[in-house]
């Protein structure tokens, strides 16, 4: 026990250091060991977070990193599928072990209100980390789609081989579709105790019923196996390969998501300043893609467009050539005026904003737990929408429903005061005076409108509305 | 060479063929490929169910099938007792309204993922049709009716509780119904409704789904729709309790001390949530409470219930 103590403390110690490879040494050390009891509590430590440097081995960041999810049917393992996962990934030191129990949390715990569970579980494979992400229903799923909180990038689909397709299989499938999952891979369970036929008919139904849904049904890769087998250590033919190949399948289709410095460059502007003798500077955090000096690019917003050129930038007071995603900085335009730019703008590649002032959303609206409105929404409420540097206000339209509750996704149509430079895909905030009352994804644009004649009209159908009221009343 | 994945789907086949070859020992009748296929994509019961059935008669579908269907109620009953504890916050409210009244009945499941899906859709306006029917009358004209009542109705001679079990079988999650409201029509009033469902709206043989619903029953005349609107109103606002039809005469020393009390308390308005249906402020025209509008509009609400799927209804 004493000595099991000074590994642990040598151990933190050397953790300080930051030497990768004395680290590893030191792992190793820790692992194999006399020290047993010490080294089942970092395996368990996946499961409870412990007090910092708690006998936690340190995440190395060196390969990129997915959240995958598992959907399917209830009872068709997609729980045992997990924790096989971690089980065969443990063996190759590239994961911790957690059993069943730990995955599945009892049902009180489950009850609603824990709507997310993807930072616990995490399992490694030779060119990936993955993160497993698990939501209680469809609206959490929705709602973290909408927010833009931890998302599936892809997901295995467990069918059991004893069942074939289910209802609730279909169900997460066009959940998975509206979530903006492409590629699937699928396991079909169970199959120590299903035959081979059943196995094959099966694989054409989930086949069938993907391409139904929309995704290549044709071209998803499907493996059939055992994960009990694999969880208990039998049959390695069915249980741990099967399981090993799954792996492997979805480190190769399921496509890694594209990194912020490989899109096209955008800069919401924060402020201008004009400096005699030289131009307009530009500042604000660089959202994506990297900037040269000399690039052509467009500022955008507020129903402008001007082509600029980027003829230098600024970092910290220092000239840069270049600057990446996440950078703070300065860019220096040639020849611009202090009018001609706003704070809200966006300072970008050229075409990769329109300028646009009406569109549909995705939208969740909070609820007043989450400290949203208690009262519901009209059409044409009026709140402000907030998207990196700017605001703006808007006036919501509901198709064809009569209002929204707090808690709901909807599709809602918004009508901006003002037309701004906005992407399909952009998230934004509503907010009504001193709070948040929501969040939105963009899906769709509408032609641009005249925004004062929209008012007018909204105005001119209440006017109309409350006169056939009255003249009801008179009748 | 092979790439990765290639590699591995040669392996896969490899290993499928394999396993083609390993007949396991207590499988030994045939089971015509096609039938089962047919069997299963007839019936929707899981996989190894249609084997079974095939294999016990023979590959005759026919009885098969029959005989399935038989399984499943009991499986059904079997899978609901083990899923009863299960909680349940999701589900559907389900009203249908005719010549003499209207119905509205609530039915819980654990996910959304079940409110979504057609089967479940199917049995809760099942069940709203059975109840609608059976529902008994009562001198106020409004009937509340709990789970236990619900169940034991019948439809087509099976009880709704049968109904039940038989899809908790099928889908593998707790379902249960909750309760039922009433309000019947008479000639004096109008009996008005409204359904609001978390996505597009919802209709199902006639009948409304959705996740919360209301029923107001109006004093003669309903002037331009007043009653629907007051139904969206209900919905949207929750109110507990009708309140006072004649507001007590307004004390200006006492109106004095409360403007003096909310400067002191600062509170935001909104926070205190007014539970009195006539003292709320009116959902579709904000400058009027509830009673100002229908005093100006002139009909008198007799009664109103409210439905919100899932809600905390202060029990067990």
């Amino acid at each position: 026990m004493c000595s099991s103590k000074m590994a642990a403390q040598v151990f933190r110690k050397l953790l300080l250091t930051k030497s990768p490879i004395q680290c590893k040494f030191t792992l190793d050390f820790y692992r194999y060991g006399c020290i047993r009891n010490i080294s089942l509590s970092t395996h368990l430590s996946a499961a409870k977070p412990g007090p910092p440097g708690g006998g936690k081995e340190t995440y190395k960041r060196d390969k990129p990193h997915l959240n995958i999810g598992t959907i399917g049917h209830v009872d068709h393992g997609k729980t045992t599928l997990t924790s096989a996962i971690t089980k065969v990934m443990a063996d190759k030191k590239m994961a911790s072990f957690l059993k069943y129990e730990d995955i599945d949390k009892d049902p009180a715990e489950k009850a609603r209100g824990i709507t997310i569970n993807a930072a616990v579980i995490s399992y490694e494979t030779e060119n990936r980390h993955y993160g497993h992400v698990d939501c209680p229903g469809h609206h959490d799923y929705i709602k973290n789609m909408i927010t833009g909180a931890a998302q599936m990038d892809g997901c295995i689909l467990v069918v059991a081989a004893t069942d074939g397709t289910m209802p609730q299989t279909r169900e997460h499938l066009i959940l998975a579709k509206q979530i903006g999952i492409e590629k699937i891979v699928v396991f079909i369970n169970k199959v120590d105790v299903a035959d081979a036929e059943m196995v094959d008919l099966v694989e054409m139904e989930v086949r069938d019923l993907l391409t139904e849904i929309g995704f290549d049904g044709v071209n998803t890769p499907i493996v059939a196996g055992s994960a009990l087998s694999a969880l208990n250590g039998e049959k390695d033919d069915i249980g741990k390969d099967k399981v090993t190949e799954l792996l492997a399948i979805a480190d190769e289709y399921i496509p890694l998501p594209e990194r912020d410095l490989d899109k096209p460059f955008s800069l919401p502007i924060e402020s201008a300043i004009t400096i005699t003798g030289r131009g307009l500077v530009v500042t604000g955090k660089l959202d994506q893609g990297v900037i040269k000096k000399g690039d052509e690019a467009e500022l955008i917003g507020f129903g402008k467009k001007q082509k600029v050129n980027i003829t230098g930038i600024e970092m910290f007071r220092q000239m840069l050539d270049r600057g990446e995603a996440g950078d703070q900085m300065g860019c220096l335009l040639r020849g611009m005026k202090k009018d001609d730019v706003r704070r809200g703008m966006v300072l970008s590649k050229p075409g990769l904003y329109q300028l646009r002032n009406k569109f549909d959303a995705q939208v969740y609206l909070l609820k007043p737990e989450e400290g949203g409105r208690n009262k519901p929404f009209l059409p044409y409420f009026q709140c402000l929408m907030f998207n990196r540097s700017f605001s703006v206000s808007t006036s919501i339209e509901i198709p064809d429903r009569e209002m929204m509750m707090p808690g709901e996704d909807t599709r809602v149509t918004f009508n901006l005061y003002s037309e701004m430079a906005l992407n399909k895909g952009d998230r934004f905030t509503l907010r009504d005076g001193s709070r948040t009352i929501g969040y939105g994804v963009i899906t769709d644009f509408h032609a641009n409108i005249d925004i004062a004649k929209f008012f007018e009209d909204v105005k001119m159908k209440k006017k109309a509305a409350k006169k056939a009221a009255e003249a009801a009343e008179q009748a | 060479m092979l790439s990765g994945y290639n590699k591995i789907r040669f392996m896969r086949t490899v290993a499928q063929n394999a396993r083609l070859f390993c007949v396991q020992p207590n499988k030994q009748v045939a089971v015509d490929k096609a039938l089962l296929s047919k069997l299963r994509k007839k019936t929707g019961y899981p996989m190894i169910n249609c084997k079974k059935a095939l294999v016990q008669f023979d590959n005759d579908i026919k009885e098969a099938e029959t005989w399935m269907r038989e399984q499943a109620q009991k499986e059904g009953w079997e899978k609901a007792g083990k899923l009863q504890d299960r909680p349940m916050s999701q589900g559907l409210v389900g009203l249908i309204e005719d010549d003499t009244s209207v119905t509205v009945v609530e039915v819980n499941c654990e996910t959304d993922f079940v409110a979504k899906n057609e089967n479940f859709q199917a049995l809760v306006s099942q069940i709203v049709k059975a109840c609608h029917k059976h529902t008994p009358q009562s001198d106020n004209g409004k009937v509340l009716l709990d789970n236990n009542e619900i169940n034991s109705m019948k439809d087509e001679d099976v009880t709704l509780s049968d109904k039940v079990a038989l899809l908790v079988g099928k889908l593998g999650e707790n379902i249960a119904i909750r309760r039922a409201a009433s309000i019947s029509k008479d000639s004096s009033t109008v009996v008005s409704s409204f359904v609001h469902a978390s996505g597009p709206p919802m209709v199902k043989d006639g009948i409304k789904l959705g996740k919360f619903a209301a029923i107001t029953k109006v004093e003669i005349p309903d002037v331009d729709g007043i009653a629907k609107e007051l139904c969206q109103h209900i919905v949207g606002m929750n109110p507990t309790e009708m309140g006072e039809w004649r507001p007590k005469p307004i004390d200006k020393k006492e109106l004095k001390k409360k403007k003096k009390e909310k400067e002191e308390n600062k509170s935001r308005p909104e926070d205190k949530v007014e539970q009195r249906l006539l003292d709320q402020e009116f959902l579709l025209d904000s400058q009027f409470t509830v009673r100002s509008y229908l005093h100006d509009n002139a009909p008198k609400v007799e009664d109103f219930v409210r439905m919100e799927c899932g809600e905390d209804l202060g029990e067990d």
